[in-house]
Formats: structure tokens, C-alpha cells, sequence
């Protein structure tokens, strides 16, 4: 059976760990990155149809990323995760380009309902 | 020209002083989504079959739920903490009392906790905005907030109330309990009070507090609704 492919990219090693668990648990077939450059190169590798990243990382941050995503392949779906409850950032990070936005610490449920959404719209498993 | 120097000073103060305070929050939100991450996984490992008995899941669905709980606390106390943050600088802007009084006793919980003082907001559903500086309306609610708790003896109870009148948005400190109901004078007696009323009538409003028998004490801010000024008046 084809899963959804998710890449998780996160500077925080324990979150991106215990979410891309939670995910894999939940049936995604689920890889993770620490840093915008390591997100970019694991996109190279194969194409995941959606990416959660993260907007605050040190290097490439994710508003970046995100840009650089939408350049490669405007496809790609991208839920961006803020650290902060400033409505104008998740805004900004939609006319960005990303498909949803959603404030850390985050319910799962929320997630998977965003997840679930993009599969619906784009016809994916 | 010093006074201007001054006023820049401080704004520059405020801008440094929020972003930190922003790191920070935003920092707070980044572990609270790994504990919650990671209690969530817990959760899931411990859901699947076979995991234990039914009285460890018990045990264990307890213990995710505390977690869970404070989680959701430090999450609230973050997000406002967050906001503050975010008005440092900022200056002259229009903003929601409400959401000030709101912001200013969760900030002032812990002290209240700690002199087992009941503190709670009482909020309108709608309520105004207000055009002004914000940061010094929130730092005036946090020290009337703060002078009504050294006021409060234990067990005593403090309701900080947000509500509009005619043209005004009254902010209410009332205590209950208090161990000293005299209102102060106006100009000395209270380290807070000559800073309030300077703040206050900056903003157009007046303050005032009023003892109500001998254990209830009560201060009261008036702040006129005002419109956001044309560029010709800024």
C-alpha cells in the first residue's frame, strides 16, 4: 500500500524524533531532518509529498526553506510549525506559499486533520 | 531634547527587552511541544495491545494526563508572555484591554498562589479597543495587581475586572480581604500611586480607589475610548 511520505524538519532532535514516531505510528511513512540544508538534500533523495517544518531554525531557517521548496516544486505541500502566537508570522509563511501553519506546542489531532486535508485535495491514498 | 533622548531610551530598553523576553517564550514553546510530543508517543506505545495491565495503563493514562496538564498551562502562561513580548517598543497602537487584564493576572498567579490569595479576571464578552501605549497600561494593571496582593491578607481574594462604561473602559482591582482597606492618599503613602496616576493621565482617564467597609479595597482606572489620531494630528 503507498503511505503519504512526510518529511519532518525540526533543529529540535527530540520533538522531530517523537513526532516522526507518532506519524509512523499513525501509517506515514515518515523521515526527519534537523536543519533547513539536511531537509533540502533529503527532499534531492526522494520527494515527499508533505513537509512540516519548522520556522525557527539556525542556518537556513524555515521561511527560506519554504521558498526554496516552492522554487523546486510547487507541489509540494508544506505545513509551516511557529514557536510563536503572532498570527501575522503564519500569515506571512501562507502568502509564502505554505498550505497551513500551526502554533507549537501542537495537539496531533490538529495535525493529522491538516494532513488529512491536503490528501483529500490532492487525491493522495 | 533630554526628555526626548530619554523617551528613546526607554523605547530602546522596551525593544531589547521584549526580544528577549520573545526568545524566551519562544524557547518555553519549543520544549512543551517536545514534552507534549513525547508524551503523546508514550500514549500511543502504551494504547497499543499488550502493553502491560489494565491497571498500569490506568496508572499511566493518569500520569499523561497530569503531564498533558501542565502542558497546557505553561502553553497559556507562554502564549502571554509571548504577546507582551511582541508590544514591547511598539509604542502608540490600538489594543484590547481585555486581552491586558487577561495577560497581567496570569503573570500575577504565581505570586498570588504563593500568598494563597485567590485572583481571577472577570472580562465583558465585548469590550472596546483602546488607542494608547499599551505596554504601560499592562505594566499599570500589573502593579495595582501587585500593590492589591501585598494588601491582601491569606485567604483573602482579588477580582480584576474589564468592562465598558459609556465612553470608557473601566479596569476594576477590587480586594477582598485586605489587611489595610484605606485608600492611600493621592500623591505619596503608595509607591505605585504616583506612577499610575501619571500613566493613567497620560491616557486621558483617572484613577481612583475606594475603601469599602473595613476588608474591601477597590481601584478603579477609567480610560476614555479614543479614536486613532489622523497623520495630521500624529
Amino acid at each position: 500500500m503507498n503511505r503519504t511520505r512526510l518529511l519532518l524538519v525540526d533543529d529540535e532532535e527530540d520533538f522531530v524524533f517523537a513526532l516522526a514516531e507518532r506519524l509512523r505510528f499513525r501509517k506515514y511513512d515518515t523521515r526527519a531532518a534537523t536543519s533547513g540544508e539536511a531537509a533540502l538534500s533529503e527532499i534531492e533523495k526522494e520527494r515527499p509529498d508533505i513537509v512540516v517544518l519548522d520556522l525557527k531554525m539556525p542556518g537556513m531557517g524555515g521561511m527560506e526553506v519554504l521558498r526554496e521548496i516552492k522554487t523546486r516544486d510547487p507541489s509540494i505541500d508544506v505545513i509551516m510549525l511557529t514557536g510563536s502566537v503572532d498570527s501575522e508570522i503564519g500569515e506571512i509563511a501562507l502568502r509564502a506559499g505554505a498550505t497551513y501553519h500551526i502554533v507549537k506546542p501542537m495537539d496531533i489531532e490538529d495535525l493529522m486533520k491538516k494532513l488529512q486535508d491536503i490528501e483529500k485535495q490532492r487525491g493522495l491514498h | 531634547m533630554e526628555a526626548d533622548k530619554e523617551e528613546m531610551l526607554r523605547q530602546r530598553q522596551l525593544t531589547v527587552i521584549g526580544k528577549v523576553l520573545a526568545g524566551y517564550a519562544h524557547s518555553m514553546r519549543d520544549r512543551l511541544a517536545t514534552i507534549r510530543e513525547s508524551d503523546g508517543w508514550l500514549g500511543d506505545l502504551l494504547g497499543q495491545a499488550g502493553h502491560g495491565t489494565e491497571e498500569d495503563r490506568e496508572r499511566f493514562g493518569e500520569i499523561l494526563s497530569t503531564i498533558e496538564r501542565q502542558v497546557k498551562v505553561l502553553d497559556r502562561k507562554s502564549e502571554f508572555l509571548s504577546r507582551l513580548a511582541q508590544r514591547m517598543g511598539t509604542g502608540l497602537c490600538t489594543f484590547d484591554p481585555g486581552e491586558i487584564v487577561e495577560e497581567a493576572v496570569t503573570l500575577s498567579s504565581r505570586s498570588a498562589h504563593l500568598r494563597e490569595v485567590f485572583l481571577r479576571p472577570e472580562v465583558a464578552e465585548t469590550l472596546p479597543n483602546l488607542y494608547g501605549d499599551p505596554v504601560r497600561v499592562h505594566f499599570l494593571v500589573l502593579i495595582l495587581i501587585n500593590d492589591m496582593l501585598e494588601r491582601t491578607g491569606r485567604s483573602g481574594k482579588i477580582i480584576v475586572r474589564a468592562g465598558s462604561v459609556e465612553k470608557s473602559v473601566l479596569i476594576e482591582i477590587e480586594g477582598s480581604g485586605t489587611l489595610e482597606a484605606v485608600a492611600p492618599p493621592p500623591e505619596e503613602g503608595n509607591q505605585y500611586w504616583s506612577i499610575g496616576q501619571q500613566v493613567v493621565a497620560d491616557l486621558g482617564g483617572r484613577l481612583q480607589t475606594t475603601a469599602i467597609g473595613r476588608d474591601k479595597n477597590r481601584t478603579s482606572m477609567i480610560l476614555p475610548i479614543k479614536q486613532v489620531p489622523s497623520t495630521s494630528e500624529m
